[in-house]
C-alpha cells in the first residue's frame, strides 16, 4: 500500500526554497550552529558506561553510489549525459535521506507518530507485536508489518484514531513540547566540533580548538540541505543533533531511534515523499537498497541501540574495524574461518577511546574518511555475498548431481584403485583432516558452530533459499561427513599414512584449513592442483556456458572437500551477516566510536573496576586508621547545628561551628586538620547528623565520612556510617569531584569517656593523611575512573572572543556545559535565564555567598531582555549542579519585571 | 468435413495470438523517470484486452521492487552474473490463455540492459549474450520474469520471455524457467564416480 501525503510543516520555521524542485514547498529545518548539541567529552571508563545510555546526536553516513549508478543507467538508456544525471541523483538522494529522517524524527517528537517499543516481550501493543512476530516467522516475506505501519502513517497526528488503532498510550507519545529541537549538518571535515571523538578530557587547549572551530564553522560544517553543487554527494556524513529533555531521552531514547529506523525504511518505499523530494528519480529511488546505502552511528560514546551481548550486536559493531585507516586494517571479515566476534573482542582487549582511533582527523575531508570506510565495507560485503552465493551454489550442485551415496561410493572406489599413490594419499589426508576440523563432533573445532548456522536468524531469513534451506545444506553435510569419518578412522587404524618414505605435502590444504592449522605459505612450493583420478573431472561446467569450461571438482574426494569448504564458508558468512547483509527493514547503527559498548555489555571490561578497587583500598586504609590510629576523630559540632547543610571544613572552622576536643590544643588540632584533610578542606561537605534517639546529648561526634568521586553519574558514593564501615552507596546522581559528606552522631557527654583511652593523635594523623593521599592519588587515574564533561561550543566561542583565549578559570565552567561567569552558580543562573526566557545574559555575579551553609545564592544578571538588573535566587551547590533549584526571579526595573512576566 | 472446418477455425484462432513486450525507462511529463513494461497486441490479438481491457496495449509501471537497485538482492545477483549456469529453460511454453497471468504486479520484468544491473555496466556485452542464450531461438531482447514476495522482493526466477514462434504461434512467448537440477545435462558435465 502506497501512502500519499502532502509534505507540510516540519521542525522549525525555516523555509527551504529552490534547492531541489520538490523541496521548494517544503518547510524543513535549517542549519543553525545554535542547534549543535553540547559535546560530551568522556574518558575511557565513562565512555564505557555511556554505551548503555541513549544518544542525542547521530551520524548518518550516506553512500550515493546506488543512486548515481541508477542515474547513469537511466541516462544511457535515455541518451542523456550520464555524469550530470549521476551527480543530480546523488545530490537528490542525500537531500531525500536527510529530509525523510528529520521528518520522521519531527513527527515522533511532536507526537504525530507513536514511538514503537523495541522490546516486543514487554510491548503492550497487540497489533504491533502480532505483525512483528508474524513477519519474523515468515522470514520477512510478510506484508503485515507494512500494512500496520501504513495504518499508523495514515493516522499520523490523529491521536484518538491512533489510540484505537493499537493500544498506544501516553508513553508512545513523548510530547516533548516545543522545546525539542533538531539540528542537521553536513560535515565537510571532522573538527573540534566533534572534539569528543578525539579528546578524553577538557582543558584550555581543546576548548580553544572547539571555540575556533565554532567561529570558523563554515570550513567544517554546512546545513544538511545545502544544495551547493560544489559539495560532494558520493560519500556524505550528516550529523543530526536532537535537543531534548534529558529524562525523556533516558527513558525512551532507544525506542525512539529504533522507531526512526523502522519508519524510515517503510516510508521510503511506501509513501510518495521521496517522489516529492526528487521529482526525476523519486519513483525509482523507492527501489533503492536503502539499508545498504545508509548507515547510522551514534556521534560519541552513547548508543542508538541498547548494547546486548549477542551475536547480532557484536557482529554489527564489528564493522568498526573497517572504519579504521586502510593500511592498518586486517578485517576479520576477510578471514576464512573467523574466530567469532566474542573471541575477537577478547583478543583485542582493552584499548583507548576518544583518541581518534578511527582516524577522522587524518583525512582532509569527511568524505575522505567515509570513502575509506565504505570501500572496506563494500569489499567485505561483496566478499561475504560471493562466499554465500558460491557456497549455496556448490552445495546445491553436489546434492543435485552427486549426493551422499555417490560421493561416498566414489571415494571408496578412488581409494581402492589409487590408494598407494602419493597424490591420493595427500588428498585423502586433506579430506580427513578437514572433515575432522569441520565435522567431527568429538573434536568440535567448528562442528557446533556449523550446526548452529541453521538456527541463526541472520541466515534463515537470508534470501536465496529457493533451492534448499540452510538446514537442508547442513543436514547434507552431516550425512556426508559420517561415512567419510568412518573411512578415515579405518584408514588411520590401518596406519595408511605410515607408508615408508611418505610425507604429506602441506600445500594442498584448503586455505581455511591452513588458517586453522596455522600452516604458513610456502612460496617455493608448486601450486596444488587436485587430481582427476578417473581421468576426467567428476563435475564441471561445459564450454557452452558463458563462463566457459570450468572444473567444479575433480574427484569424489575433491567434491567432498568442496562440500566441507562450502559449509565452512557458510559459517564465516553467518558470523558477519548481521553486519554486512542488513536484514530488510532496518538500517544498522554500529556504535563506531565506542569499542567498549561490546566490551562492557559482554562483561569483558568493568568501568567500575578501578573505582571499586580504589574504594576498597580506601576502606581498608580507613579501617586500619581506625584500628591503629584513633577511634574517633576529635571534632564535634554544636547541638544547635541544623542539618543537612553543605559546608566546607574551612567554613566550619571559620564560623566556629567546628569544635575540637577540649583536651587538644585548638591551634595544634587545626594545623593537623589542615594537614590531614588538605584535599578536602576546600571541598564542600554535606553534613549528616544522627542523634541516634539520644535525647540528651552535648555534641555530635564525627563518625565517618562519605566521599564522592568524579563524574560517574551513578554508583559514585562511598558512604561510611562509621569510620570503619565504608560501603558503596545507592545510585545517586552527582556531577562533581571530591565532594564529601561528614557524618556526625549525637554523643552524650558521659560517653566521651569511651574514647578517652589510647588516644594517639599523632599516629592517627599520620595514618589518615596516608589514607587520603593514596585515595586522592588513585583518583587522578585519568583513564579508569569515570570522568565526563559537557561543552557547549557556542559558550567556548563566546569566551574565546571575549578574552582572546580560554582563561583557566573558565575551564571548569565550560566543562560543565556553562558559560563563563564569575563563578559556577552565577553561570548556572545565567543558563537558567537564557533557557527559560530565551535571553542572552551579558553579565552575572553572585551577590551574596549564601548563608553560612552555602546553599542559597543570589545572582544578579544583566541581559538583553531589559534595562536593569535581574536577580535569581537559587539553591546552588557548585558540586551538585543537578540539584540547582531556582526559588525566585526578580526584575529590579519595570522593564525587567515586564520581560519576566511579573 | 465438419471436423475439418472446426480444426481450421481452431488453427486460425491459434494463429491470431501475437503480442510483443517492451521494457524501458520512460520519462513522464514532469521529467520523472519510471521503469515500465508495455504489452503491445496485434489488432487481432485478445491478450491485451484480457490483461488490461485495452485492445492495443497495456502499460505497466514496475513500481516498488524492494532493494532491487543495489547489490542486496541475491536473485538479481544471479540474474546478472550466472543465470545461464544455474537455471535452465524448460522449453515449456506457457499456454496463451495463461499468459495474461504473467503480467501481474507481483512480477518484475528484467532485461539485459536494465537499471537493475549493479554488477556490470549497463551495456555489458557479456550480460547481453547471457540473456540471449536463455532463449531457444534468437531473441533480441529477452526478458526474465521474477516473482516478488509479499514484501515486493524478487525471490524466484519464473519465466523467460523470448522472441519466436513457439507452440502457441506467438511473436513472443513465455517459457518456464527453473533451477537446473538434472544430472549430466548439456551445461554440466558429470562423470559418474
Amino acid at each position: 500500500m502506497k501512502i500519499t501525503t502532502k509534505i507540510s510543516l516540519l521542525i522549525s520555521g525555516f523555509v527551504l526554497a529552490g534547492l531541489v524542485p520538490g523541496l521548494a514547498l517544503a518547510q524543513v529545518p535549517a542549519h543553525q550552529t545554535t542547534l549543535l548539541s553540547p559535546l560530551s567529552f568522556t574518558n575511557r571508563a565513562q565512555c564505557a558506561l555511556d554505551a548503555d545510555k541513549p544518544t542525542s546526536s547521530v551520524l548518518v553516513m550516506v553512500d550515493g553510489y546506488n543512486a548515481g549508478k541508477l542515474a547513469n543507467s537511466v541516462a544511457k538508456l535515455q541518451g542523456l549525459a550520464p555524469e550530470e544525471q549521476s551527480n543530480k541523483a546523488m545530490k537528490e538522494f542525500r537531500l531525500s535521506v536527510a529530509y525523510m529522517t528529520l521528518n520522521i524524527m519531527n513527527k515522533m517528537i511532536r507526537g504525530q507518530l507513536p514511538v514503537l517499543p523495541t522490546n516486543l516481550k514487554t510491548a503492550q501493543l497487540p497489533k504491533y507485536v502480532d505483525a512483528s512476530q508474524r513477519c519474523e516467522k515468515a522470514g520477512n516475506n510478510c506484508g503485515d508489518m507494512n500494512e500496520y505501519l501504513a495504518g499508523i502513517w495514515a493516522r499520523a497526528g490523529k491521536r484518538a484514531e491512533l489510540t484505537t488503532y493499537d493500544r498506544f498510550t501516553q508513553y508512545n507519545f513523548p510530547l516533548h513540547s516545543s522545546k525539542d529541537r533538531l539540528g542537521c549538518y553536513y560535515i565537510k571535515k571532522f573538527s573540534a566540533l566533534q572534539g569528543h571523538l578525539h579528546n578524553t578530557e577538557v582543558n584550555q587547549s581543546n576548548l580553544q580548538d572547539v571555540a575556533l572551530a565554532y567561529l570558523n564553522e563554515a570550513d567544517y560544517l554546512t546545513g544538511c540541505f545545502d544544495s551547493d553543487d560544489k559539495l560532494p554527494n558520493r560519500f556524505v556524513t550528516l550529523q543530526i543533533d536532537w535537543e531534548t529533555n534529558k529524562n525523556s531521552l533516558e527513558i525512551q531514547g532507544f525506542d525512539f531511534w529504533n522507531s526512526l529506523k523502522i519508519y524510515l525504511s517503510w516510508a521510503w518505499r511506501n509513501t510518495n515523499e521521496v517522489e516529492m523530494l526528487s521529482p526525476s528519480f523519486g519513483r525509482l529511488f523507492r527501489s533503492i537498497a536503502l539499508e545498504e546505502s545508509i548507515m547510522f552511528s551514534p556521534n560519541g560514546c552513547k548508543s542508538m541501540t541498547k548494547p546486548s551481548c549477542d551475536s547480532e550486536y557484536l557482529s554489527v559493531n564489528s564493522v568498526r574495524e573497517l572504519a579504521k585507516l586502510s593500511d592498518s586494517v586486517t578485517p576479520e571479515q576477510f578471514d576464512n574461518v573467523p574466530v567469532g566476534t566474542e573471541l575477537e573482542l577478547l583478543e583485542k582487549g582493552v584499548r583507548g577511546v576518544n583518541n581518534d582511533f578511527l582516524g577522522t582527523q587524518s583525512h582532509d575531508t569527511a568524505q575522505g574518511w567515509l570513502s575509506n570506510f565504505r570501500k572496506n565495507l563494500i569489499q567485505s560485503r561483496a566478499l561475504i555475498k560471493t562466499k554465500y552465493q558460491a557456497a549455496t551454489m556448490h552445495l546445491n550442485l553436489l546434492q543435485d548431481q552427486l549426493g551422499v551415496d555417490l560421493l561416498a561410493h566414489g571415494m571408496n572406489k578412488e581409494v581402492a584403485s589409487h590408494g598407494s599413490s602419493d597424490a591420493l594419499m595427500n588428498e585423502l589426508y586433506y579430506l580427513c583432516t578437514e572433515v575432522r576440523l569441520a565435522g567431527d563432533n568429538s573434536l568440535d573445532f567448528l562442528k557446533s558452530n556449523i550446526d548452529r548456522i541453521a538456527e541463526l536468524k541472520n541466515m534463515t531469513q537470508m534470501q536465496y533459499s529457493e533451492r534448499r534451506s540452510i538446514k537442508e545444506h547442513i543436514d547434507f553435510f552431516n550425512r556426508l561427513t559420517s561415512p567419510i569419518l568412518a573411512t578415515c578412522n579405518q584408514l588411520e587404524k590401518q596406519n595408511y599414512w605410515s607408508k615408508p618414505g611418505y610425507t604429506v605435502s602441506k600445500t594442498g590444504f584448503s586455505a581455511w584449513a591452513k588458517e586453522m592449522l596455522q600452516i604458513g605459505a610456502e612460496p617455493d612450493a608448486a601450486p596444488f592442483a587436485p587430481t582427476a583420478f578417473s581421468g576426467k573431472a567428476t563435475l564441471s561446467w561445459s564450454s557452452q556456458t558463458a563462463a566457459g569450461a570450468q572444473t567444479i571438482c575433480s574427484s569424489s574426494i575433491d567434491c567432498a572437500r568442496l562440500a566441507v569448504k562450502s559449509v565452512v564458508d557458510l559459517y564465516a558468512v553467518s558470523v558477519y551477516a548481521d553486519a554486512l547483509i542488513p536484514l530488510a527493514g532496518k538500517s544498522s547503527d554500529p556504535n563506531l566510536f565506542n569499542p567498549y559498548a561490546e566490551l562492557t555489555t559482554c562483561k569483558m571490561y568493568d568501568p567500575w573496576f578501578q573505582t571499586q578497587r580504589m574504594n576498597k583500598v580506601f576502606m581498608i586504609d580507613l579501617a586500619n586508621t581506625a584500628l591503629f590510629g584513633w577511634n574517633v576523630l576529635p571534632v564535634y559540632l554544636d547541638v544547635n547545628f541544623t542539618a543537612p547543610k553543605v559546608v566546607s571544613f574551612n567554613q566550619l572552622m571559620k564560623n566556629g561551628v567546628l569544635k575540637f576536643d577540649p583536651r587538644l590544643e585548638k591551634s595544634k588540632a587545626q594545623t593537623s586538620l589542615v594537614a590531614d584533610f588538605g584535599p578536602l578542606l576546600g571541598a564542600p561537605c554535606a553534613v549528616s547528623l544522627n542523634n541516634n534517639g539520644i535525647k540528651h546529648y552535648n555534641f555530635y561526634s564525627f563518625t565517618g565520612l562519605s566521599v564522592n568521586y568524579c563524574d560517574s553519574k551513578q554508583k559514585n558514593e562511598v558512604i561510611s556510617l562509621k569510620a570503619t564501615d565504608f560501603a558503596n552507596g545507592a545510585s545517586t546522581e552527582r556531577s562533581f569531584c571530591g565532594g564529601c559528606t561528614l557524618n556526625f552522631t549525637a554523643v552524650a557527654a558521659a560517653s566521651t569517656a569511651t574514647w578517652s583511652g589510647g588516644v594517639n593523635p599523632a599516629k592517627f594523623i599520620v595514618y589518615l593523611f596516608r589514607t587520603f593521599q593514596k585515595y586522592f592519588n588513585a583518583k587522578k587515574d585519568k583513564v579508569n575512573i569515570p570522568r565526563g564533561w559537557t561543552v557547549n561550543p557556542a559558550y567556548a566561542a563566546e569566551v574565546y572572543k571575549k578574552y582572546g583565549e580560554i582563561p583557566s578559570h573558565c575551564v571548569d565552567m565550560l566543562g560543565k556545559g556553562l558559560n563563563c561567569f564569575a563563578d559556577t552558580c552565577a553561570a548556572k543562573a545565567a543558563q537558567y535565564i537564557e533557557q527559560t526566557y530565551n535571553a542572552k545574559v551579558h553579565s552575572a555575579y553572585v551577590h551574596n555567598d549564601g548563608d553560612y551553609q552555602g546553599l542559597s545564592t543570589d545572582t544578579v544578571l544583566r541581559t538583553n531582555l531589559c534595562e536593569g538588573d535581574i536577580s535569581v535566587t537559587a539553591y546552588c551547590n557548585e558540586n551538585r549542579l543537578e540539584k540547582f533549584r531556582v526559588t525566585n526571579v526578580y526584575g529590579w526595573s519595570k522593564s525587567c519585571r515586564r520581560a519576566l512576566g511579573k | 468435413m465438419k471436423h475439418l472446418l472446426t480444426a481450421l477455425i481452431l488453427l486460425g484462432a491459434l494463429n491470431v495470438h501475437a503480442w510483443t513486450l517492451e521494457s524501458k525507462v520512460q520519462v513522464g511529463s514532469k521529467g520523472e523517470f519510471s521503469d515500465t513494461v508495455t504489452l503491445f497486441c496485434r489488432a487481432d490479438e485478445s491478450l491485451c484486452e484480457t490483461v488490461c481491457g485495452d485492445k492495443n496495449s497495456c502499460h505497466k509501471e514496475q513500481e516498488l521492487c524492494f532493494n532491487c537497485l543495489g547489490t542486496a538482492n541475491p536473485i538479481l545477483r544471479t540474474v546478472f552474473t550466472e543465470v545461464d549456469r544455474l537455471y535452465r529453460n524448460t522449453l515449456q511454453a506457457v499456454p496463451v490463455q495463461n499468459a495474461a497471468k504473467v503480467f501481474k504486479s507481483s512480477h518484475v520484468f528484467v532485461a539485459a540492459r536494465s537499471i537493475y544491473n549493479f554488477y556490470s555496466a549497463i551495456d555489458s556485452v557479456e550480460v547481453q549474450t547471457r540473456f540471449q542464450n536463455l532463449c531457444p531461438s534468437p531473441s533480441a531482447q529477452p526478458l526474465l520474469v521474477l516473482e516478488k514476495n509479499l514484501n515486493n522482493e524478487p525471490t524466484r526466477i519464473k519465466y523467460v520471455i523470448c522472441d519466436g514462434v513457439g507452440p502457441y504461434n506467438q511473436e513472443m512467448q513465455v517459457l518456464e524457467y527453473s533451477p537446473r537440477v538434472e544430472s549430466g545435462a548439456q551445461e554440466i558435465k558429470l562423470n559418474q564416480p
